[in-house]
């Protein structure tokens, strides 16, 4: 029944074919998330009575870290599919995730540098979002340096698969342990991220560009598993007749 | 009677197929050759042939059916001697023997071959005066038949031998032409990759 | 099984003697190491005394990755690991073992020579103890943990520097927890929840770091 389901829904031509209809929609989604979170963001919404007109950097700062979290979750789900199931799909779902993910991760981390710089003074600090969202890119480059060095297709899924399954069972201990470290560290200074109550005026802009940040990345991902089944399937038949 | 078949098989590295699609069949008193260049390939098939990789193009049958489905029975079946001679270097001969004897049980569970067969596969092979020296400090030739010890040990009847006679001076390739012989007179049946080819009748198989 | 424990055991310390420089550099490198923090940090003692546990614990765990990517290299060179690959008997339990011995070689000795560092860094009595549990607890997670990298990794040349990049992040709660519990100490505050994170981060990874190291090693990453 698996292989039922593999061959006719999850297979990499009807996902191909799919996709190709699909995109158009999913950009313009985006387009449209993206362009009310901008202008509501930058210049609709109120400047924060703390921070002024700084504070805007969060239209960046948390989408990214949101999306890059997510990257990851996505990455480890395709890559239990891919170890149980064997799903070729899913394998190079997981690998196109890798790179966006550590892109979106290093953007975050740049931005809340950036925002660092005015609150606080500092370039950096070790709060334990930033320290989570640090650790999360090391996650991803160890992942992508190891399927850098694998040159068997098959064995790369698998050997990726498998390390982003111990990093992802990882990542809630990790952030937990972080945010512990952090209290004992800091004391009970707790740098106030997210103000608790914020305005509908700021959450509406805020909501949209994560929407935005994610449609943005299964966009790219799309494109980037187009990419990656044309490669892999240089040597069939049905890939030569689409192109 | 057993089949071992092979279709359309192949492997993939660096995006490169490592040599082209290979069809396959070798049955009981059968001796399938492997030839082929150095670095065509001969290795990595037969690795795939002994399931210690998995490849996406081809399919390998063991009594027609797929060995992946049947992995641990099938690899129960089969006798794999790569290049590497799967010695412990820093064991002697003698526990080297002792630790396949452990490693290959038989059927009750039971260690396969008893100290003296043990010994008397040592000193078939020739390397009764070597029991108590380390493997690392034997010669090619001495590790090579010693990498031949488990194929005694333990019948099984399908042999995997990568270069089984390289580093074998003609007294040893004569030894092993004797094994050989032995095995598929008794329904056994090998693959084997090998720069010389044999006398006896084999099917050949040339890697581009 | 008890008996294939102890051949294994008794085959690596074999081994060991053949190559006894491989197995002190690590446990010389961890010692040096942790003197090296003195000499750059000057003799502040509260300092000194502050950072014991941080001091040790990173030089262990460095110790640890030096050792740790080895764990498979010489079955994967003598061939022996096809052999048991292909072998009926469980993967999984061997790699335990090996993993166990691997333990009791390389670092049972770096928690025996603590104690005299921690005299170097001015622990008392009650500090060193917790020390000790705390590496005794931790420094199996890393060998579990490590192991899985290693088997990642093994026949692929020059992988000596991508293994640190690939267990790192899997350490950080090791590392985070296991030198808190002196830290916390310190700050006169109760540590119970640090042996319990060390705990569960032990039955974890017993649970799923000698199976994931099996698929692992039958991946066949080397395909040479």
């Amino acid at each position: 029944m698996i292989s039922a389901l593999k061959h006719r829904f999850l297979s990499l031509k009807t996902f191909y074919l799919t996709s190709q209809k699909g995109l158009p929609f999913i950009i313009t989604l985006f387009i449209a998330c993206f362009l009310y979170g901008v202008i509501a963001g930058l210049f609709i919404a109120p400047a924060d009575y703390q921070q002024g007109d700084g504070f805007r950097i969060i239209y960046v700062h948390v989408p990214a870290a949101f999306t890059a979290m997510l990257i990851y979750f996505v990455m480890a789900s395709a890559a239990l599919l891919t170890l149980v199931f064997r799903l070729k799909i899913a394998a190079i779902c997981m690998s196109s995730s890798a790179a966006i993910g550590a892109w979106f991760t290093l953007l975050a981390l740049m931005t809340g540098s950036i925002w660092g710089k005015p609150m606080w003074g500092t370039w950096w600090i070790w709060d334990a979002r930033l320290t989570s969202v640090l650790i999360l890119l090391f996650l991803y480059l160890g992942f992508i340096s190891l399927q850098s060095v694998i040159t068997n297709q098959n064995a790369r899924d698998r050997a990726g698969a498998i390390i982003a399954l111990v990093g992802v069972i990882n990542l809630p201990i990790i952030h937990y342990s972080v945010i512990w470290w952090n209290t004992l560290h800091q004391g009970p200074t707790i740098s106030k991220f997210a103000t608790p109550s914020i305005a509908p005026a700021m959450l509406y802009p805020l909501l949209a560009m994560i929407a935005a940040f994610f449609l943005f990345y299964t966009i790219i991902l799309l494109l980037r598993m187009r990419n990656q089944i044309i490669l892999r399937e240089m040597r069939s038949t049905w890939i030569r007749e689409v192109i | 009677m057993n089949s071992l078949t092979f279709e359309n098989l192949t492997f993939e590295r660096n995006q490169r197929v490592l040599f082209d699609p290979l069809n396959g069949k070798v049955e009981s008193g059968e001796c399938l050759q492997i030839q082929g260049a150095n670095g065509s390939g001969k290795s990595t098939l037969l690795r795939l042939l002994a399931g210690l990789l998995t490849s996406e193009m081809g399919e390998i049958r063991w009594q027609n059916q797929s060995i992946f489905r049947q992995l641990d029975d099938y690899q129960q079946q089969l006798h794999y001697v790569g290049h590497r001679h799967g010695v412990r270097y820093h064991l002697t001969v003698l526990e080297n023997i002792k630790l396949y004897g452990e490693i290959f049980l038989t059927k009750t569970g039971a260690h396969a071959g008893a100290k003296q067969k043990q010994r008397d596969i040592l000193s078939r092979l020739k390397l009764d005066t070597v029991l108590h020296r380390q493997a690392q400090h034997l010669s090619a030739g001495q590790l090579r038949r010693f990498s031949l010890a488990k194929l005694l040990l333990h019948p099984r009847p399908l042999w995997i031998l990568d270069e089984p006679t390289a580093s074998l001076d003609n007294e040893g390739q004569q030894l092993f032409a004797t094994l050989m012989q032995e095995h598929l007179r008794t329904d056994g049946m090998a693959i084997v990759a090998t720069h010389s080819p044999f006398d006896w009748k084999t099917i050949c198989l040339t890697l581009s | 099984m008890f008996n294939a424990l102890l051949r294994i055991m008794r085959h690596e310390i074999t081994s060991i003697f053949r190559e006894a420089h491989a197995w002190l550099t690590p446990i010389l490198f961890f010692i040096i190491t942790v003197c090296l923090f003195p000499l750059a940090l000057g003799s502040d003692d509260p300092l000194l005394n502050h950072m014991a546990p941080c001091i040790i614990w990173i030089s262990a765990l460095l110790a640890i990755l030096m050792s740790i990517g080895n764990l498979f290299r010489q079955e994967a060179e003598e061939g022996y690991l096809d052999v048991l690959i292909l072998s009926s008997h469980s993967l999984t339990l061997w790699v335990l073992c090996k993993m166990l011995t691997h333990w009791i070689l390389y670092c049972l000795p770096l928690i025996l020579i603590s104690p005299l560092l921690g005299i170097l860094l001015h622990l008392n009595t009650s500090e060193m103890l917790l020390l000790i549990s705390g590496l005794l607890l931790g420094t199996p997670v890393l060998i579990l943990l490590g192991g899985i990298g290693a088997a990642l990794l093994v026949g692929i040349r020059g992988s000596g520097l991508l293994l640190p990049i690939l267990i790192m992040p899997l350490y950080i709660p090791v590392l985070i927890f296991g030198p808190g519990i002196l830290l916390t100490y310190h700050a006169h505050l109760p540590i119970t929840l640090h042996f319990a994170m060390m705990g569960a981060f032990i039955a974890l990874s017993l649970a799923f770091a000698p199976l994931l190291t099996s698929v692992a090693l039958r991946l066949g990453v080397n395909s040479s």
